[in-house]
Parts: structure tokens; sequence; C-alpha cells
């Protein structure tokens, strides 16, 4: 009873949290959008930033997804992909943000890179005006989270058995992802598509490091407009941010009509056709490059000087560090920690009341962050209330809720039903089954849920700035704050930082279950 | 003829049986019996080259003659039969078949004539009393039907062997003793070595031998 009557709250907080997407739809109520778009479509800054948003777009879109297949068809099934299955959350883990300035220290002029290549004189670029190297860091960031959605598809047996068969029947691995798996996890992956092009297009964070600058990605102009204390500047903002929302329904329409696009491929039989995948020297790169990223991360936050074209520092200080403040740190952690718990327990209880009818619960994610984060500040306006760090926490909430969501539910609907009707039947009641029973069972999913929501919050960039009247600093909005400023050293510090948090907590969620639970091998 | 010598299989912890040797000769049907968690399942898929992760094996396979151990799964030349069909669900049933048909067949027909694609599908699905079922979506054929076309497929590939995982457990009893008869006689008529995996007696009684796999005693 007391579990339902939670479970009932939990919903009603949840409806509230969500309420302001409703607000999506208000640029058609209270803005001339007609005048609006004619006002925008005039703009010089207006097209070259459509081509750099697009090209950004679709081109991450179309990279993540051949990196996720070429990764995952390489190495399903082999002992390279179990190991590599288990490391996934890490790469996962990773700031986008943190990844975005290794990137630029890399690629950058100046940046590592160049210096490597400094006697061939070949330039190397970022923020060039087509948004290349934003798709680029896109299309790798977010193939990882293609490989989970791959991953979790590919835990189902009869795609493994399918696969097995494939190759007793002579077929190479090349040819089995390209006939047999390829087809049939496009719809699956439909959903997750739409996830990150909802996040590519309206990027403000890796936008602003390694975007277009003159004129940036229109999620960026509009972000700038927004900020405009001009009211038409505003309007303008509020316009473009509804074109966003637009251009990804056109993008979803897109998404959904890819199998059919791709077509039926039927077999002729033909064994010969096939070449190597490669997949493991691509998976090596990849890792390669994320270490080469931490490694400049790190230089750049000890070094005293480092003079062009030098590969290495000439002189070491931790001075960088000394400059870093405590309070985005803290800041971040509460607002880390409070929103990943606070998502646990509403997800557990709402689950708890009924599992089915909660897919609703994702909506956030296949959303462009802008426009729901202009619709959240409206909200709070409606409701008159001043930012503040609760009024972050609760609009960090938006995007915690669907990540811890989408980890719990399975692991929920997955309870050993044998075991739960083992306790009942000994006579224990709703409550002592959902704490003696329920929550230890759940434990490591609980845990990656925490370690994912923590990141999730971390990330957040446009809800704490806005929400938080640009008093409330994190580490990300410390670490765009130190991009524009233009020192290295500090950047380098100040985004490390943001990576060993990011990690730290990741690394104590997965070893949780361990320490919770030594001498019980299966909860590990 | 099939040959496995000495192989031994074993989880991190513990060996789970062998060393096991035992050969198959053409035409031969052989059962494996076992409790679950002996390693049954693991040496069939250690003989299509495909050990489960976290399992370690030793030991070797020929056929006649020819050792496979070290050769990629695709290319031993091993038919695989599953409790699920496993059918390719975007895929027809032609389609299905048509996926392990080689493209230039290899064998004539009654007449003397090479048959194309089309009729090579065609014989195929008359042989399983499936005709005129090529263009039919494989999740609407009945369990026994789809075990069918399992078979169908995988002997259209022409292996020189075929495993059988529990192939007929997913079957009623009825269903299930007709299937058995008309899958044995396809192996015997292609006189290819066969090792079926099963729980059931009545399985193993139609095999001309059965090992059982009880721990670390093997009894052939």
């Amino acid at each position: 009873m007391i579990l339902k009557l939670l479970g009932w709250v939990a919903l009603l907080v949840c409806i509230a949290i969500y309420a302001p997407i409703l607000g999506l739809v208000e640029p058609l109520l209270t803005l001339d959008l007609p005048l609006q778009y004619q006002q925008l479509f005039a703009l010089a800054e207006f097209y070259p930033a459509l081509l750099g948003t697009l090209v950004s777009t679709l081109g991450s879109l179309v990279l993540a997804l051949a990196l996720s297949y070429w990764l995952m068809g390489a190495l399903v099934f082999t002992q390279s992909y179990h190991r590599f299955t288990r490391q996934l959350p890490i790469l996962l883990a990773i700031p986008h943000l943190a990844f975005a300035v290794g990137l630029y220290l890399l690629l950058s002029p100046k940046g590592w890179l160049e210096r490597l290549l400094y006697p061939l004189d070949i330039g190397v670029w970022v923020q060039d005006s087509f948004g290349l190297s934003l798709a680029v860091a896109l299309g790798i960031k977010e193939s990882w989270f293609l490989c989970w959605m791959i991953w979790s598809q590919l835990q189902r047996s009869e795609l493994a058995d399918q696969f097995l068969v494939a190759q007793t029947l002579g077929y190479k691995r090349a040819q089995i992802i390209r006939t047999i798996l390829a087809l049939q996890l496009l719809p699956k992956l439909r959903w997750p598509l739409v996830a990150v092009a909802a996040y590519s297009l309206s990027s403000v964070e890796m936008a602003s490091i390694l975007g277009p600058t003159h004129p940036p990605t229109l999620a960026l102009l509009a972000w700038r407009w927004l900020l405009d204390p001009v009211v038409e500047q505003q309007q303008l903002g509020q316009a473009l941010s509804f074109l966003l929302l637009t251009m990804l329904l056109i993008l979803v329409l897109l998404i959904w009509s890819l199998p059919k696009l791709m077509g039926r491929q039927n077999p002729n039989g033909d064994r010969s056709k096939s070449n190597r995948v490669l997949g493991r020297p691509l998976l090596w790169s990849l890792l390669a490059l994320h270490l080469v990223l931490g490694l400049l991360v790190l230089l750049w936050s000890v070094a005293h000087s480092w003079f062009y074209p030098a590969l290495l520092p000439g002189d070491w200080s931790l001075r960088a560090w000394h400059s870093l403040a405590l309070e985005p740190l803290v800041n971040s952690l509460v607002l880390g920690v409070g929103a990943a718990l606070f998502a646990m327990v509403l997800v557990l209880l709402v689950l708890e009341l009924n599992p089915l009818f909660t897919a609703w619960l994702l909506l956030p994610l296949f959303l462009p962050v802008l426009p729901v984060v202009v619709s959240q500040y409206f909200s709070l306006l409606r409701l008159d209330l001043a930012p503040s760090g609760w009024v972050v926490l609760v609009s960090h909430l938006l995007w915690v809720v669907p990540y811890v969501y989408l980890v719990l539910k399975p692991a929920y609907l997955g309870l050993p039903e044998h075991h739960l009707l083992c306790a009942r039947s000994l006579g224990v009641r709703p409550l002592q089954l959902f704490f003696r029973l329920k929550l230890p069972l759940l434990l490591r999913p609980l845990s990656a849920a925490f370690a994912l929501g923590f990141s999730v919050s971390l990330a957040q960039y446009l809800p704490t700035v806005f929400l938080g009247g640009g008093r409330i600093e994190t580490l990300t909005t410390e670490t765009l704050t130190r991009f524009s400023g233009g020192d290295k050293r500090i950047l380098g510090a100040q985004a490390l930082l943001l990576l060993m948090v990011a990690l730290l907590v990741f690394g104590i969620a997965q070893r949780l279950p361990q320490m919770i639970y030594p001498n019980r091998k299966a909860m590990h | 003829m099939l040959k496995v010598v000495n192989v031994e299989i074993s989880t991190p912890d513990r060996r789970l049986f062998g060393p096991l040797s035992f050969s198959i000769a053409p035409g031969e049907i052989v059962g494996l019996q076992a409790p679950s968690g002996s390693g049954k399942s693991a040496l069939l898929r250690w003989m299509l080259g495909a050990l489960p992760v976290g399992l370690s094996a030793q030991g070797e396979l020929y056929f006649d003659g020819k050792r496979l151990d070290q050769v990629a799964t695709e290319a031993r030349g091993i038919g695989l039969l599953l409790q699920q069909a496993a059918l390719f669900p975007h895929l027809s049933v032609a389609g299905n078949l048509q996926f392990a048909l080689t493209p230039s067949p290899s064998r004539r027909d009654d007449s003397g004539k090479i048959p194309n694609r089309a009729q090579r599908i065609a014989q195929l699905l008359h042989s399983a009393g499936l005709s005129g079922f090529e263009s039919r979506d494989p999740a609407t054929l009945s369990g026994g039907q789809q075990a069918r076309i399992a078979l169908l497929r995988a002997l259209a590939a022409q292996p020189s062997a075929l495993l059988l995982d529990e192939p007929f457990s997913s079957l009623d009893a009825e269903l299930r003793t007709e299937f058995r008869r008309w899958v044995f006689d396809q192996i015997e008529s292609g006189d290819m070595p066969a090792l079926v995996v099963s729980h059931d007696l009545d399985d193993l009684r139609d095999c001309s031998r059965v090992i059982h796999l009880n721990g670390e005693s093997i009894n052939v």
C-alpha cells in the first residue's frame, strides 16, 4: 500500500519534471513564426550555419553508424568482443566536453598533430566552416553509444544462433554482417539513432570547441540570440530553436525510412566476395586516439612553458591546477549525486507502480536539448521561481531520469520470478520484498544507473547555465569558460578534472557490488 | 570419417570432460547424452570452431584425415541444426535456402541436368513436402515446418558432416517422431557423419551408437 502510494507520488513528480516538454509547441502560439522565419532566411549567416549543422549532424550519424557496425560486426562473438563490451561503459563515461577539449588540443592550429607533422608543413584544422571536424568528433563519441545499443540487441540468443548457422553455411564475417545482422539491427536502432541526431543537432558544448565559428552551427546561433538582452533577438532565437525541432522531425522520418531505403539484399550464395573486416586495427586506433587525447590534456595541465613546435613541454608546473576553483567541483558532485539518486528513486517507484506504459520516460532522449531548455526556462518564469541550485537539479532530472530508466527497466523486468514467488510464499510483504530482495538483486544495475545518471548530470551545460541564471558553476560550465579564456594549461587541467571525476564515479559504481557482497560471486 | 581425438574442455575453475576420443563413419548417426552443464553443447561448439567465451579446449578434430580444429568455422564444412530453427527472419523461405546454396551446383539431378537456383529450391522444398512455400515468411510457418526448412538449409550447403543440438526438443511428441525419422533418413541418404545431442531416449534409440558424458567418466 505504501509502495503504491509512493509510486503515485513518484509518477506525479515525473509528470511535473516532464511538463516543460509540452511547452515545445509554445512558439506556434506566441510567435509570429512566418515573420520570424522570413527574417531568419534573410540573414546571410543563416545558410552557412545551416550547412554546418546539416554536415555535422548527418555526418556524425553516418560515421557513428558505420563505426559501430564495423566494430561490432568485426568483433562479435570473439574473445575480443567479450573484453570490448565489458570496457564499453568506460568509453561511454568519458564526457563529451573532455573528449572535445582533447581533440582541440590535438588538431587546433599549433596543436600536437601540427607539431608532430611540423617538418612536413601540413596544415591541420578544427572549427572548419563545413562542420566536418565536429561531425568526426560527434561520430566517434556517439559510436560507443550505438555499440552499446547493438550489444544489447545481440544479447538476444536468436541473433547469435543465426550468426553461427551462417558461419556453418560457409559465410565469412563481413558477409554475415552485411546480409544478416545489419538489416535486422537497423530497425532496432531507430530510436538510438534519433537520440544521436537530437544530440548532434543541438550540441552547444562540442560545437563551441570544434564547430564552425563564423557563423557557428544553428544551435550555437540560437543559443547566442536567446542570451541577447534584445527581445527581438530572443524571439529569433526561439524561432530558430523551433526550427531545430522541425529539422529533427525530418531526420526522424529519414531514420524511419532507412531500412526500406537500404532494401533487402537477396543472397546469391557467393561466399568468395569477402573482405577482411579489420575490426581490431580499427578498435586499437580509436582506443589509441582516446589515450593520446587523455595524455595531451594531462600534459597541458602540468606544462609551464610549451613552445611551438616542441612535442613536449619545456618546463613543468602545477600552476594551472592551483588556479582551479573548488566550487564547480563541489557543485558538480552535489548535483550529480543528487540527480542520480533522486532519479533512481523515482524510476524504481514508478516501475514498482506499473512497469508497463512507462516508455514515455525516454522521451527527452529524442528531443533536441536547446528548445527543451528554453521551454524549461519559460516554465520557471511562469512559476515565478528564481534561478537556483534546486531548479538546476530539477532541470537535470529531465535528462537523468530517462537514462536511469534505460538501465533499470530491463533489469527490473528481468528480476527472477521464482525468487520473488518463493519469498512471497514465505510470507514476505511487498514492502519487505522490495527492500530485502528486489533492491539487493538490482544492486548491479542500480550501480550502473547511478554512474550513468551522474555522468549525464555532470555533462549538462545548457540547463545549468539557463536555469541557474549563470550563477551555478559546474565542471562543465567552467571548462567552456576556460576554453574562452584561451589558456590551454588551465583548459587542460579543467578538462582533466572533469574526466577524472566522471571516471572515478564510474569506477566506484562498477566496484560497488563486489565491495558490498565480496563473497557472493553471482552478485558481482 | 569425422574423428575427435583427445578433446578436453574446461572452464577456468574445472575440467568439464575429457580427454574424449571417438569417430563417426559416413552415414552413421551417433548420439551424445549428458547431464546439463557437462559440456555437451560446448563440445559441439568446439567442433564448429565457436567455443563459448570463458571455456578452453584441447584436442584435435579430423575429417577424412584433414585436420579441422585450426580451421575457421565457415571453412570447416560442418553443418548445424539447433533446437531453434534460427531461420533468418528478414528473408523468405526461398531466401533462407538460397543463402545456403552455392552459386554453381555440383550435383546433377535425375535427368542429368544441372538445375538452376529456383529449381534447386523447388526440389529441396518438394523433398520436405513443402512445395510452393518459396515466398512464405518464416514467421508464419509452424514449428515443424520451420524445423524442416532449417534442416533443408543446412543440407543445401552440402556439408561434409552434420551436428544437431537438441534438434527435436521444441516439437510435440507426434511431430517429433516423424521429423526425427525424416532427418535421419536425409542424413543416411546423404552419407554424412552426424552427431546428435539429446536428452530424449527415443532420439538416442534411433542412433547407431550413444556417447554418455557423465562428469569425467565417458562411455562410448
